[in-house]
């Protein structure tokens, strides 16, 4: 579950009025905590997925394999890049539009690649086997494999999964961000955590010198 | 776009619709404040957003009412008489005091099973009577009268109707009907003169009143959101809660002033305050005249239309068609209902011959009862005149003849009477048990008298002479006196006298006679026992020891 600190929104707002440069120190000193993690995430992204004999990785050299040539020629199916999936794999300090909970994210660690969020969580929903079989001309939905093949589905989660570990709990479980998210135990929350609280301290301190110098004035 | 990520720090900022929300109601609150200040009020209170709540609920719940007995008016074939049933529910409920949400639910149970109108507005009146006097509930009373037109008048037992239960049965509904309105007549009216009945007129009619200015109010906000129907008016609402709440505080506030202005008693109700708020309390508004005399003319032309419109019988055929139509069919109605009514009376009839004849049939039934029969049989065989009185008093007992019962009761009260006489006659003998103790005292008083009448006749011979021979003389001299005064013939009474000269004589030659007598116990136990059983068995000694043991 993600942490919520109430007034950190707040914070940040008077930080880049009052104090700027305790704002940049808090940012410079969060993504210093998440950087490893996501070094950690970008780690397991494997350039090369063993027994996947579809043609879901772009080749890099003899015949280009395009949204033409590739097995996964239909609809938008992406492509699998390790450049384009780790380069996906991000943190972000930006404050996000409200989900539907009523929730803000304030500090955030993205998978933000197609791909990359495909090898992160293919699998999950049903515990490590393919959607049903319905065949090409089987009934439309996302919820059904509409192959031709029909072990395409479980052979391709099969060699994903003998590629990356999948860890964490519930929705936060994964292959890249969540298992390195997973794997930190939770030190990185509490460093951020401790971060906040340490740049609201030190923001109270220096507007009660504020008040006290108006104070004497 | 994937949605991979992990949400390190977060914050709850409200939900998107809380927001949306807001903001409308920000631009309306914005909008009506305007308007406020346009007409120079400000903004009410909590207690002005409550009434209109409260009004609003009134008139829906009012309304759901009222389209239930429409329905049910309607499924009677009674639909002709919708209009005027809200007329007079709307009468009634002001003239009584009575909630037209108590009077409707009322109404309807009456016509359902009068399937008349004029018979259930009757039946309405009486039970708001009956309802006032007895304290019971109108709904109740309302249901009681419905069941009692029907022949099922169990519930009417609490009204306490000084009627047997026998006579409830047999009544008919119209007879319980007059009873009930001998009862309870002008309970209402006498009510409504007391302080609590003039409270309830009050407050009933101040809920009325909020009922028609809730209607207002659901129109009002049906108008300003732009919808058609109150379900889409719902659906905006729930999107749009603090927006509407000030929009019921904004009209609100209009009503209030409407309130305030009472006092001013301004024609044409809520126009009337317009035009008192725009035109007389502000001169400089006077072109609005014009437009409220306009306001005014419309308001009443489309309330004219409505009220003209029929929808039972199709509003496009003009009063006169629309008036005939309702007639016949109300004509139609009442027939149908006079109808049912005369079939409820014979079936009411056939169930009280079919009660009388189960009685006269139970009655004839008892001829074949086990223990009637053993005392009709007991009375035909030999028996005493006592206990033929006896059984006959039992018979008239099983029978439920009271006078026979009361007259043979008698009979054998005097004849106990009777035997306890005997009892008091027989207790003078010598105890049963033991009739020789009676014998020897029997004995030893002869054996006295002999031994006096010995002595008085050997006075004479042993020196005693003048005693003895006086007493002699006197004794014979009496027997003389005696058998003249009896007119007995002199030979009767010289025999008689010479039987006493000879028993004297014996007498006086034999002293002492001692007698002496054993007895056997067991062998008198066994007689007196035979004795006694057979005086029991011929009916003899049972009169004696019930005697003896019931009153002796």
């Amino acid at each position: 579950m993600p942490t919520e600190v109430k007034g950190v929104i707040e914070l940040r707002k008077a930080l880049r009025a009052y104090a700027p440069d305790l704002e940049k120190e808090m940012r410079r000193e969060i993504y210093a905590i998440i950087k490893p993690v996501v070094s950690q995430a970008k780690g397991y992204v494997q350039s090369e997925i063993v027994g996947l004999r579809t043609g879901w990785i772009r080749a890099s050299r003899g015949t280009k394999i395009t949204k033409s040539t590739s097995a996964f020629r239909k609809g938008g199916f992406p492509l699998y890049n390790p450049t384009e999936v780790k380069a996906g794999i991000k943190y972000s300090d930006k404050i996000t539009k409200s989900n539907r909970a009523g929730f803000v994210s304030v500090f955030q660690i993205k998978n933000s690649s197609r791909a990359g969020a495909i090898y992160e969580i293919a699998g999950r929903l049903k515990n490590g086997d393919a959607q049903d079989w319905v065949g090409p001309k089987g009934p439309a939905g996302h919820k059904y494999s509409h192959s031709q093949n029909p072990d395409a589905g479980q052979h391709f989660i099969n060699a994903i999964s003998n590629s990356g570990k999948m860890k964490g709990d519930g929705p936060r479980r994964g292959r890249l961000i969540y298992r390195a998210w997973n794997e930190n135990q939770g030190r990185a929350n509490a460093a951020v955590f401790k971060a906040i609280e340490k740049t609201t301290t030190r923001f109270n301190d220096r507007a009660s010198i504020v008040d006290l110098k108006r104070t004497a004035a | 776009m994937s949605n991979i990520v992990i949400d390190i720090i977060t914050q709850f900022t409200g939900k998107k619709a809380f927001k949306d929300a807001d903001n409308a109601a920000s631009k309306l609150s914005g909008s009506v404040k305007k308007l406020g200040a346009a007409i120079g009020v400000s903004l009410g209170g909590a207690a002005i957003l409550n009434f209109a709540k409260g009004a609003a609920k009134a008139f829906i719940e009012d309304e759901k009412a009222a389209s239930r007995l429409t329905q049910s008016v309607k499924n009677l074939g009674l639909a002709y008489a919708t209009d005027d049933i809200k007329k007079y529910v709307d009468q009634l409920t002001l003239a009584t005091g009575v909630s037209d949400s108590e009077l409707r639910p009322a109404l309807q149970s009456l016509l359902q099973v009068t399937g008349s109108v004029t018979k259930s507005q009757e039946l309405l009146s009486n039970a708001i009577n009956i309802a006032r006097g007895s304290g019971e509930s109108l709904s109740t009373v309302a249901n009681d009268l419905s069941q009692a037109y029907v022949g099922n008048l169990k519930g009417l037992r609490k009204y306490n109707l000084g009627l047997t239960q026998a006579e409830l049965k047999a009544a008919s509904f119209a007879d319980v009907q007059d009873r009930l309105n001998s009862l309870f007549s002008g309970s209402s009216a006498a009510y409504l003169k007391t302080y609590a009945g003039q409270m309830e007129l009050l407050s009933n009619t101040a809920n009325e009143a909020k009922e028609v200015i809730g209607k207002s109010l659901v129109d009002s906000l049906a108008m300003l959101s732009g919808k058609t129907s109150v379900e889409d008016l719902a659906n905006q609402m729930m999107d749009l809660a603090t927006n509407t709440s000030e929009a019921i505080t904004g009209v609100g506030v209009l009503l209030d002033k409407l309130n305030s202005f009472g006092g001013l008693k301004p024609s044409g109700g809520g126009l009337g305050f317009l035009k008192t708020l725009l035109v007389d309390l502000n001169p400089a508004f006077g072109p609005l005249a014009a437009l409220y005399e306009q306001l005014v003319k419309t308001g009443k032309s489309a309330t004219a239309a409505k009220n003209a419109f029929n929808f039972s019988s199709g509003g496009g055929l003009g009063t006169g068609s629309v008036k005939s139509i309702t007639d016949t069919q109300a004509k139609k109605a009442e027939d149908a209902a006079k109808k049912r009514a005369a079939e409820l009376l014979v079936v009411q009839k056939k169930q009280l011959k079919a009660t009388k004849d189960q009685t006269i049939l139970k009655k004839a039934g008892s001829i074949f009862d086990v223990e009637q029969a053993s005392t009709i049989a007991a009375l035909q065989g030999k028996i005493s005149k006592e206990d033929e009185t006896r059984l006959r008093l039992q018979f008239a007992i099983l029978t439920g003849n009271v006078s026979e019962a009361t007259k043979l009761a008698g009979q054998i009260a005097a004849a106990q009477g009777l035997t306890k006489e005997l009892v008091d006659y027989y207790s003078g003998i010598p105890n049963a048990k033991d009739p020789f103790t009676g014998w020897i005292k029997t004995l030893l008083d002869a054996e006295s008298i002999a031994k006096r009448v010995a002595g008085q006749s050997q006075m004479p011979a042993s020196g005693g002479a003048a005693a003895g021979g006086s007493t002699a003389g006197t004794l014979f001299q009496s027997i003389v006196d005696q058998g003249l005064a009896q007119g007995q013939s002199q030979a009767t009474i010289n025999s008689t006298l010479r039987y006493t000269a000879m028993g004297q004589q014996v007498m006086g030659q034999t002293p002492n006679v001692n007698v002496v007598v054993t007895l056997d116990g067991k062998e008198m136990t066994g007689i007196i026992s035979n004795v006694q059983t057979n005086n029991y068995l011929s009916g003899k000694i049972i009169a004696l020891e019930r005697t003896q043991g019931s009153f002796g």
